[in-house]
């Protein structure tokens, strides 16, 4: 097994966050970052939904004929969007209430398609599920903290940036700054490289 | 031309193996998942109470058994349902009534019907009178809308809709959009619906059928 593609994957959802640095599935990211819970609820079923999807595909990988590999992952995407759905809504119906238009949606969301198609159609079992963590836990923790920062706002008076609106100014904001981040975090990388 | 046929029939045979296996994941977890049943808890209450104040609040209403959940026959309620549903999802789910307090003898009905498709059905209660006229309805189960809107419409709608129902015997989706001003059909055509079937089944009810 190779070792440091191992480390890319585990590492991509920070590096190669979905949302920041992949600007992968906005629809659901805006629409459903107005508060902390309702962030929470979605970002926990998309990361759900991208584990167990990049599993499946990784494993049938050799299996599925090239001609057919795009309606074979979206079956297999939709049932397990449906199976969240039906969890979310028999044991959370308050959550499932306020965010079951989304739901569905999280079958044509570009993280989970994009992720089967370009890596876990391409790795091995372990590899595609631990960039299934990484990445579902960058998305969750990228609409969290877009979450949090929206309703934080909304609190002190700051309604705008509870709407639509509001949300892309916050989204272009929290971009800017990961991205900045990660800049320094690779400059300095680099010249400790180059020290060494 | 061999080697081609045999893969379109690969494509084929993998790609109706997949379904079948997802479509049979998927009624396992049917079967076993927790399902919307109907009960009277504090929330049921506390709507009811809201409908037809009962003279005491809702815990006390609770505690102190002012309403009931009549027992009907399970399956003479399912052949109701099917004889008297204007869709699939529409069924009354459940009959309750005001055993003491200010509105003793009322009878309130739980019953769903779908809105939008793809959405789970919307579940109203509606209080019904002796003489089988609306009194009062209230959303107990709907994800048609967004949070912040209280019930099925938009708050001015649905204030509009309890007007427009108090003491009627039969009600449609032309009037119901005709004096709320709502706009969103599937919705409106799934209250009426669920409220159209609790006014059929009291009559049942009450002739011992069911």
């Amino acid at each position: 097994m190779n070792k440091a593609r191992l480390k890319d994957a585990a590492l991509g959802g920070l590096l190669s966050n979905p949302v920041f640095v992949l600007v992968l599935g906005m629809c659901p990211t805006i629409a459903q970052s107005n508060t902390v819970v309702n962030a929470f609820g979605l970002g926990a079923a998309t990361a759900i939904v991208l584990i167990v999807s990049n599993l499946t595909i990784s494993l049938l990988r050799k299996v599925i004929p090239d001609k057919v590999r795009l309606p074979a992952y979206i079956v297999i995407i939709a049932t397990f969007v449906t199976l969240v759905q039906m969890v979310m809504s028999g044991l959370l119906p308050e959550l499932y209430s306020s965010i079951s238009k989304f739901i569905p949606l999280i079958v044509v969301n570009c993280i989970i398609l994009g992720r089967a198609e370009s890596f876990a159609s391409k790795n091995d079992v372990l590899t595609s599920t631990i960039d299934g963590i990484s990445m579902g836990l960058g998305f969750l923790l990228a609409i969290c903290l877009l979450g949090a920062v929206r309703q934080g706002l909304g609190l002190i008076g700051l309604t705008l940036f509870t709407k639509p609106a509001g949300g892309f100014m916050v989204l272009g904001f929290l971009m800017a700054l990961f991205n900045y981040l990660m800049k320094l975090y690779h400059d300095r990388h680099k010249s400790l490289m180059k020290g060494a | 031309m061999k080697n081609s046929v045999k893969n379109t029939l690969r494509c084929v045979l993998v790609l109706s193996v997949i379904s079948v296996v997802c479509v049979a994941l998927l009624a396992v977890a049917n079967r076993f998942l927790p399902k919307y049943k109907p009960s009277l808890d504090l929330n049921t209450v506390t709507l009811i109470n809201g409908m037809i104040p009962s003279g005491a609040d809702a815990q006390t209403a609770l505690d102190e058994g002012y309403y009931e959940m009549l027992a009907l026959d399970e399956k003479k309620l399912a052949d109701f349902n099917k004889s008297n549903r204007a869709e699939a999802n529409n069924a009354v789910l459940a009959v309750y009534k005001a055993v003491k307090g200010d509105s003793a003898g009322t009878y309130i009905v739980e019953a769903q019907a779908q809105g939008y498709a793809g959405n789970d059905p919307i579940v109203m209660l509606t209080a019904i009178d002796e003489s089988g006229a609306i009194i009062s309805v209230v959303t107990k189960k709907q994800t048609e809308n967004s949070p912040g809107t209280n019930g099925i419409f938009e708050d001015k709608h649905f204030a509009l809709l309890v007007e427009y129902v108090k003491g009627k015997t039969d009600i449609d989706s032309a009037g119901i959009s005709a004096s709320t001003g709502a706009t969103s059909g599937y919705s409106i055509g799934g209250v009426a619906n669920a409220i159209s079937i609790s006014l059929k089944v009291i009559p049942e009810v009450k002739g011992g059928k069911l």
